[in-house]
């Protein structure tokens, strides 16, 4: 598999696995609970036979014993489907080459959503689960359907690695024909209010969402020189960031991803706050992990 | 180089800084920047103040500072010249009735190459070259001498030598007596920004008169006294001519006295009414006082009293004339009597026919008096000896220079200006 810079991040997050967080619709076999029952060894329950029920699966011993028929219950396993939903507007190629002065801070929003997205692929993948990718260009959606077959992590790292972040696009279609499981990777700053309805409606549905809500050190604590912060989205949004108001500045982001997470979670969805400069492999435990788990809490 | 008024240095320097600050902290549009987060940025004028770490604009700093600096200097007035020596002497030496011949041995003593030199009497004369030999031909003159007059003459000639020296010292010798001194003189020496070194000479013998007199009576009463009194005339003293009348002045008695004699008109009358009468000569130190049978005689109006009656009236009045002076003696004497022979009279007469005004030639300033005139401490600085009419040369080219670059930084103002849009 031909996955160029992300090697060493898949062979860290080797053996991770991303359990589904509700049982999952009947489907084919595959992982993750499903809400049907199926027909394996393990035994959960006994049900009354009925009329059209494969005769294999009475309880023979207990037909025997107790002359009436049951039927062993078995848990089912099905596959969840994926869809990792990356959000590629403008503002995802921050910090620009300008801003970003050392190491520490040498990653962009777009690289950190690229290594989550290619790592939550390659850790679904690896768990059966058919992989798809959806990227909102402004030019429209760039998909690919979820599949299980070999090679498509390295497809969708190929997909990521020849987009450009530009322009503003909306992620809210991306729900339209979805799997039950969508991964949004994304920094909020776009249709918040549509995609939040998006995924309301998915997750009433049955499905299940996360979002990894992408934020730069620097948009944390800007450089302290005086700047005219312009919106790469929006151009004519030019405000001085200054020693003056970078403190309201700072109040006001943080105040503002304190809202977004809590409404995030009010619909249902399980956010996570994904720092820019964060190991990629950390994210991805923190992403895929269930809630209350040591990875959750990391 | 020194300056006229250095604090306008001092001015342009806080200017400066001041610049230098505003340079730090801009209030300019800040360059703008990507930052997906800008709507949580609080609304505001884009032009907003900034510090910065290094100076904006370096070169309109650059021209603003200089502009400032010759400003500055063009106001404070800098003043070049080329110091000789590090300390100058003014030498003010009394060549007044006052002093004796001694002065001229004690200025050869004090006298220096390039000390300045100042001869004054009732006027002051300077001299910068040919010190040795002014000094050499120095001799007392008859004139009455003013220690103001002098040092007004010594402050001009500090000036001048302040143009060559660091500091200037003022050297006063005299015997300084109370007739050289006037109400102006203390302020005069105490205007003086340095050091006064006054050396005290001995002064002139007292009353050096040379009196003659003019009467066509062999047995005048007043020639034993006359006598008596050129008798007393001190040897070496300058001396004045005082011719007395015993008629009504002449045409060559006012000539006489134009030229700088004293003509005394003490008339000689018969048959006055003569009476015992006091008599205090007013001039004299200390005052002379007569007791005898003597007439009285009116005088001319006004005039300065020399002597007076007992009773208050004016027994003698001085009026001056040219360098000169005629005096009138309102005292009659009798005929016949010693009274003339008498020593109180003599003491008297010697008053009434000594030199104008000059009952008090050759006494001595009270010690305090000299005192206040001798100053300690350090020499007059050059700087302060600056006058306020001397022109820096230098100022109108700092003033231009500092013009062109004003000029210079209005363009290149302009040009940052069309950058920057």
């Amino acid at each position: 598999m031909a996955v160029g810079p992300y090697g060493a991040l898949l062979e860290s997050v080797r053996g991770v696995r991303w359990p589904a967080r509700r049982p999952v619709a009947g489907g084919a076999p595959g992982v993750h609970p499903a809400r049907t029952r199926g027909v394996a060894s393990e035994f959960v329950e006994y049900r009354p036979y009925r009329q059209g029920d494969d005769p294999r699966r009475l309880d023979w011993k207990l037909l025997a014993r107790s002359d009436r028929a049951f039927i062993r219950l078995a848990p089912d396993r099905a596959v969840l489907g994926t869809l990792i939903a990356v959000d590629a507007s403008a503002s995802m190629a921050f910090p620009v080459e300008s801003v970003r002065t050392d190491g520490a801070h040498a990653r962009t929003k777009w690289r950190a959503a690229k290594d989550v997205a290619v790592a939550c692929a390659a850790v679904a993948h690896a768990g059966g689960d058919p992989v798809g990718l959806t990227i909102a260009a402004p030019s429209g959606l760039i998909r690919l359907a979820p599949r299980t077959r070999r090679g498509v992590v390295a497809e969708i790292a190929r997909t990521l690695d020849a987009h450009v972040p530009a322009g503003s696009a909306s992620l809210a279609s991306a729900f339209v024909g979805a799997p039950s499981r969508v991964l949004l990777v994304t920094d909020c700053l776009g249709d918040l209010d549509g995609l939040r309805r998006a995924a309301r409606a998915h997750v009433a549905g049955g499905g299940e969402a996360h979002v990894a809500h992408v934020v730069s050190r620097f948009e944390l604590d800007p450089p302290a020189t005086a700047m005219l912060a312009t919106d790469p989205e929006d151009p004519s949004l030019a405000r001085p960031l200054t020693a003056d108001t970078r403190g309201e500045y700072r109040a006001a982001f943080d105040a503002w991803r304190g809202e977004v997470a809590r409404a995030w979670r009010d619909d249902g969805v399980a956010y996570h706050e994904v720092l820019d400069d964060e190991p990629a492999d950390v994210l991805v435990r923190r992403v895929v992990a269930l809630p209350g788990s040591s990875a959750a809490r990391a | 180089m020194t300056f006229l008024a250095p604090l306008w240095l001092a001015a342009a320097a806080l200017a400066v800084a001041g610049v230098f600050a505003l340079h730090l902290i801009t209030t300019q549009r800040p360059p703008p920047q990507l930052l997906p987060t800008a709507r949580f940025v609080p609304a505001g004028d884009a032009r907003a103040s900034s510090r910065a770490a290094r100076p904006t604009d370096v070169l309109l700093m650059l021209l603003r500072c200089a502009a400032l600096l010759l400003l500055g200097a063009a106001f404070a007035g800098p003043v070049t010249h080329s110091r000789g020596s590090s300390l100058a002497r003014v030498l003010v030496v009394d060549r007044s009735r006052s002093s004796s011949v001694d002065i001229r041995d004690s200025a050869q003593v004090l006298a220096r190459q390039g000390d300045a030199l100042v001869l004054f009497d009732s006027s002051a004369h300077t001299m910068i070259d040919g010190n040795a030999d002014s000094i050499r031909a120095l001799v007392p003159t008859l004139a009455r001498g003013s220690l103001s007059a002098g040092m007004v003459a010594a402050a001009r000639a500090a000036r001048d030598l302040a143009r060559v020296a660091d500091s200037v010292e003022i050297v006063i010798v005299s015997p300084v007596t109370a007739d050289e001194l006037d109400a102006a003189s203390a302020s005069i020496v105490a205007r003086w920004p340095g050091r006064v070194r006054l050396v005290r000479v001995r002064a002139a013998p007292a009353a050096s008169v040379s009196v003659s007199l003019v009467s066509d009576d062999a047995d005048d009463a007043l020639r034993p006294a006359i006598a008596a009194i050129n008798a007393t005339r001190p040897r070496g003293a300058a001396t004045h001519a005082v011719r007395v009348l015993r008629n009504a002045p002449q045409a060559a008695d006012s000539a006489a006295a134009r030229e700088g004699a004293a003509v005394v008109f003490w008339p000689r009358v018969t048959g006055a009414n003569a009476r015992a009468e006091g008599l205090a000569a007013r001039n004299a130190t200390p005052v002379a006082t007569l007791v005898a049978t003597l007439a009285r005689a009116p005088l001319s109006a006004g005039g300065a009293v020399i002597a007076r009656w007992g009773d208050g009236a004016r027994a003698a009045a001085e009026w001056p004339l040219g360098r000169g002076c005629i005096r009138e003696v309102g005292a009659i004497l009798p005929l016949a009597g010693d009274v003339a022979l008498q020593p109180a009279f003599v003491s008297v007469a010697r008053s009434l026919v000594g030199a104008c005004q000059g009952a008090n030639l050759g006494a001595p300033a009270g010690d305090s008096t000299v005192k206040s005139f001798s100053r300690g401490g350090a020499a007059a600085t050059a700087a302060s000896l600056h006058s306020e009419d001397e022109k820096s040369s230098l100022a109108p080219w700092l003033l231009a220079a500092a013009l062109l670059l004003l000029v210079w930084e209005l363009f290149a103002r302009r040009r940052t200006g069309e950058a920057l849009a």
